[in-house]
This record gives structure tokens, C-alpha cells and sequence, in this order.
């Protein structure tokens, strides 16, 4: 039998929870190409912004690290692949790792001071260098185009071999691979021993450093690892539309993240991705009946979540699976009990 | 006798509070040493101290012949000093196993790692299995620490510290808000410790330091007021009047 890992999600049968995921992961796109094809440009924002709002999950689901400026990496990942686009550095691969190098960059810079303060000052040390960002963005006209854009991208195909299309079937499977590959490296993080040892810190950070954990570099390391996710799905956000609005760095998209991630559930592995896809979609139809709809309707929608269903989507359908199924279902591995995945659960 | 842990004038004040006065402590190698005192002695601050939590004013502290004085507690942690909580410091959304293999993870050096998943580092997880079994939670190392009676919880703690291969261990009331029936569980338990970790432990039942501790060091307004064995600390006057007069009673 596959050891199960303690931490997070795990439950017998780790190739039958993983295969049940691979088929999911394959169906999506199959299910996008063959009856949505009118949709890619909406599938692929869908899949952007999951990336964004996972990236947003390694803090405020796993990590307890707050963040209001959480778009300043989307927003650097775009403007790099942007600018490198602009100036002839066309090719999206190497443009996508520039960019999550000059996000992660960033974000260890800052992250010194981030880690340093807890709660409200958290929020004000991060709106504030989101802000900063922003404002630097808006100023460097000649280099950014300011509030007109970054505009005049020229994006090599994918591999030497698919061009950007203009039904946005290239842009759909690129930015989903990316997403998929990125979801891996966040999955395999999330069970190793530093992704239980930033569950440990957002439990009880005082009895972390009782054990010998240096809290301030581990809570470092994994801003930076936000920062790099953050800054590939701006990059993907930008070559896919070949156009990198100053709204990349704003604080509205850091609060819209914040929202996604909530609304999907934070802690939950799939939460950014199913907040994003709710939050997308429910965008898309709402706006087109009347633009006023959606704001409303978003702001009603939080206060609702908050109040009756913290854990989000995925926190109701997980109460309403251990409401059906209330046996909990453990492990005979000696060694390592299964946990039953009750994380963050609703109410 | 080899010394583990020794303070020199190790002092605390706030202000113009003094909470800690010029205390010279000295904890041989495998010790079993109780500290007592009245409420706000200044016994938990003194721990406090030990760790690194609390930045002392003046004094030093060393750790097996090491100066400790000036490190962060993590790095105290990985020279050997480990402690528990008198108010129950947990992770009350990990279950034990995971709390106890997140301790030995970190122990091992792993806990930088992220590109191998926990269930990979067999060792680790064989060794938190082995620790909960030895203190008899095995059978709950799969639940939710914060579903746990409080009992369990406070075993947890001590299994915890353990898995950090403590030289020095400190208990800050480890029996604390346990019936007094379980309590002496609990320290059969830390009784049942290996004889090379050194233990020092805030107890305010002086049967259970009678019975477990083989010095006791009495502590009053910050500053030692005596030191020797049960026998010896009992038949104190000095301490009998300070401390020990108000609660005859029930002792």
C-alpha cells in the first residue's frame, strides 16, 4: 500500500484519490475543447486567476500570513512578460520563468519586512508595498504605458510550434498545462514537511519556534513561493492576451483574489481554483445582464459566505460528504494513521 | 556530576518590577528537579528565560557548557532544550501525529524541504508512530489534537518536546487543569523518561514532587529561597511559612 502523508488530505488509497484527480484534470480541457470552444478566452482567466488565487492560498490557507497586495506579483509577472514581449524577448517559456524570477525576487525583498508583523499591520505592510507598486507602475509612462497599458506585445508560438490563435485554443491549453504543472509543484509542497511546517505556523506560531523552527525564514520561504505563483499566472495572464492592464497591480485585483480564494474555500487545495472559476463565470453572466448586478451581487455574496459558510465551496461540500459518510474512514498503515481532511472546515 | 544547565545572576526586570532576581540555578545530567513557589514567584518567567522567550536583562544562561545567553529560542531548541506549556500550546487542527512528526521533521532538518512529501520520510513518521505509542496515544494520533480530552492534550505536549531528543526538558506544570486522579498518570509517563534528559518541572503537588523529584529548588518574589531534596524543602521553616503554610491543609 502508497503511504499515506499526514498532513492535509490524506485518506486510504492514494492512487485512487490521485487517479480520480488525473481524470479531472484531463476532462476539463477535453470537456472546454469539444463543447465550449466559444468559451477559451473565459476558460483561460478561469485558469490564471486559479493559478493567482492558489498562489494567495500557500499564504492565507496554509501559511495564516495575511495579504492585501497580493496583485503587486501578478502585476510584476505580466509587466516582465509584457516588457520582454515588447522588446523582442517573444518566447512565452523563458518569459514565464524571467517572470516568476523577478516576482520571486520581489518577494523576498519585501517579505523581510511581511514576516516581521502579524494581523492589521500584515494587511497595512502589504497594501502598502502594493500600493507603492502601483503608484511607481502608473508613473513609469514611458515604460509601462501608465493607465493606457502595456501595449505592442509580440508573442512567439509555444514551443516553436503553436501559434497564439485568435479563438484562444493555444492560449487555453498553454496557460492549462502551466496551471496543472504549477497545481503539482504547489500539491507536492503542500504535503512535504514545510508545507505541514506552515500549517504548524498558522495553528500556533509560538509553539513552532518552542520546536526549533526558525518562523520568520520558513514564513519567508513561502512568500516567495506565492510571489513566483503569482507572478506565472500574471506572466500567462499577459501573453494570452498579449496586453498587460496597470489594474494587474491594483489593490481592487488583490481584494478580488482575497474574494476568489475565500469563496472556493482557503486550505483547500482546490479552493483558489473553484473560487476562480465561480467568481469568473458568475462575473461573466451578471455583467452582461447589467453591470450594477455584479458588484451587488458579489458584495452580497461575501457577506453571506463569511457569515454562514467560512470554508467556502469546497467547505460545504466537505461538511455535506462527512454528514453522508459520517464514519470516518482511517488508514491500517501502522506507521501513519490517515487523517480525516477536515481542515478548515464550515461550520 | 556533569552539568547540563547552569544561570549566573540571572535576572528579569520590567521596569521597575524585578521578576527575577540574580538567579544561580545549576541542573546536574540527568536531573529530575522540581521548581516550586507561591503564584506569581516568577517560576514560569524563569522558564521563560531558560528558553529564550523572555530576553533576560542580565546573567547568563549555559547549555551544556555553551553560552546561551543571546540565541533566539529555536536555536536554543536545536542545542537541546526543549519545554512544554502550562496553558496547552498546540496545533489544534493537526492531529498528535502530525504535531509529533512535524517536531522530529524539524529535528531532522527536513522542514526547509518541500520537493519530497511527508510520506516519503519514513523514518520521521516511523519515529512519531513510536513516540505516541510509547505514551499511550497511538490510538488517537489520527484525530484532531483540539477533539482530544484535555489529558490526552497535555500528554501531547510532553510527546511533542520529545521528539525533539531533549537534553534538557522543561515542564511548566505539566499535570496542569488535569484531574488530580489522571495527574499522576501524566507523570508516571515523564517518570518513564530516559535517565540522560535532564527534567525540570514546575509542580505545585508536593506529593507528585516528593514522589518524582529528587531536588527541588523553592523560588519566592523572583529570587531562590532554598534548594535540597523533598525531605529537606518540607521541613524548611522558612519555606513551610512562605509557602507551603497556606496550603498544608490539603497537602
Amino acid at each position: 500500500m502508497t503511504p499515506s502523508c499526514p498532513p492535509s488530505t490524506a485518506e486510504a488509497g492514494w492512487l485512487r484519490r490521485r487517479g480520480g484527480e488525473i481524470a479531472l484534470w484531463l476532462a476539463v480541457p477535453l470537456a472546454v475543447a469539444l463543447f465550449l470552444p466559444e468559451y477559451y478566452l473565459l476558460a483561460t482567466h478561469v485558469a490564471a486567476l486559479g493559478l493567482f488565487a492558489l498562489s494567495l492560498d500557500l499564504l492565507v490557507g496554509y501559511a495564516g500570513l495575511l495579504s492585501l497586495g497580493h496583485a503587486m506579483f501578478f502585476g510584476i509577472g505580466a509587466y516582465t512578460a509584457g516588457l520582454l514581449a515588447v522588446h523582442g524577448w517573444g518566447e512565452p517559456i523563458s518569459g514565464l520563468l524571467i517572470a516568476a524570477l523577478v516576482a520571486g525576487l520581489v518577494g523576498f525583498i519585501t517579505s523581510f519586512a511581511v514576516v516581521r508583523v502579524q494581523h492589521l499591520a500584515q494587511l497595512m505592510v502589504t497594501l502598502g508595498f502594493g500600493l507603492l507598486v502601483f503608484e511607481a507602475a502608473n508613473r513609469a509612462r514611458w515604460l509601462t504605458g501608465g493607465d493606457d497599458g502595456l501595449q505592442g506585445m509580440v508573442v512567439s508560438p509555444v514551443l516553436g510550434l503553436f501559434e497564439f490563435d485568435l479563438f484562444g485554443q493555444t492560449a487555453f491549453f498553454y496557460t492549462f498545462v502551466v496551471l496543472a504543472l504549477c497545481f503539482i509543484v504547489a500539491t507536492r509542497v503542500i504535503d512535504s514537511p514545510f508545507g505541514l511546517t506552515l500549517e504548524g505556523l498558522r495553528e500556533n506560531p509560538k509553539r513552532m519556534a518552542a520546536i526549533g523552527t526558525p518562523t520568520a525564514a520558513r514564513l519567508r520561504q513561502a512568500y516567495v513561493f506565492a510571489a513566483v505563483f503569482a507572478g506565472i499566472a500574471g506572466a500567462l495572464m499577459a501573453q494570452t492576451s498579449q496586453f498587460v492592464a496597470l489594474e494587474t497591480l491594483s489593490f481592487g485585483l488583490s481584494a478580488e483574489v482575497l474574494i476568489m480564494l475565500l469563496l472556493g474555500g482557503a486550505g483547500h487545495r482546490y479552493g483558489g481554483l473553484v473560487g476562480a472559476a465561480v467568481f469568473v463565470i458568475a462575473r461573466d453572466l451578471l455583467s452582461d445582464l447589467n453591470p450594477q448586478y455584479w458588484q451587488f451581487g458579489v458584495g452580497g455574496v461575501m457577506v453571506l459566505v463569511v457569515l454562514f459558510a467560512p470554508g467556502g465551496v469546497l467547505g460545504i461540500l466537505r461538511s455535506l460528504r462527512q454528514r453522508l459518510l459520517p464514519v470516518a474512514r482511517t488508514s491500517t498503515a501502522k506507521a501513519a494513521p490517515a487523517t480525516p481532511a477536515t481542515k478548515g472546515g464550515a461550520a | 556530576m556533569s552539568i547540563a544547565l547552569t544561570t549566573a545572576g540571572l535576572s528579569k526586570n520590567y521596569g521597575a518590577l524585578q521578576v527575577t532576581r540574580a538567579v544561580d540555578f545549576s541542573l546536574p545530567v540527568g536531573a529530575r528537579h522540581a521548581l516550586i513557589g507561591p503564584n506569581g514567584a516568577g517560576k514560569t518567567t524563569f522558564i521563560n528565560l531558560l528558553t529564550g522567550t523572555v530576553p533576560a536583562t542580565s546573567g547568563s544562561i549555559t547549555l551544556l557548557g555553551e553560552d546561551i545567553t543571546g540565541q533566539r529560542p529555536d536555536q536554543r531548541v536545536k542545542r537541546g532544550l526543549a519545554r512544554t506549556f502550562q496553558v496547552t500550546s498546540l496545533f489544534p487542527e493537526l492531529t498528535p501525529m502530525q504535531s509529533v512528526t512535524l517536531a522530529v521533521c524539524e529535528r531532522l532538518g527536513l522542514t526547509a524541504r518541500w520537493y519530497k512529501r511527508t510520506g516519503e520520510h519514513r523514518a520521521a513518521l516511523d519515529e512519531a508512530a513510536e513516540i505516541l505509542a510509547r505514551l499511550h496515544l497511538g490510538h488517537v494520533g489520527h484525530l484532531l489534537t483540539r477533539t482530544l480530552p484535555y489529558g490526552q492534550q497535555r500528554i501531547v505536549e510532553v510527546a511533542v518536546a520529545l521528539a525533539l531528543r531533549p537534553r534538557v526538558l522543561l515542564l511548566d506544570e505539566p499535570a496542569a487543569g488535569i484531574p488530580s486522579g489522571e495527574s499522576a498518570e501524566l507523570f508516571e509517563v515523564i517518570a518513564e523518561l530516559p535517565e540522560d534528559i535532564s527534567l525540570l518541572f514546575i509542580e505545585h503537588d508536593m506529593h507528585l514532587v516528593s514522589r518524582f523529584a529528587s531536588r527541588v529548588t523553592v523560588l519566592v518574589a523572583g529570587g531562590i529561597l532554598a534548594e535540597g531534596t523533598p525531605a529537606e524543602i518540607m521541613a524548611n521553616p522558612e519555606v513551610r511559612t512562605v509557602y507551603l503554610g497556606n496550603s498544608e491543609g490539603h497537602a
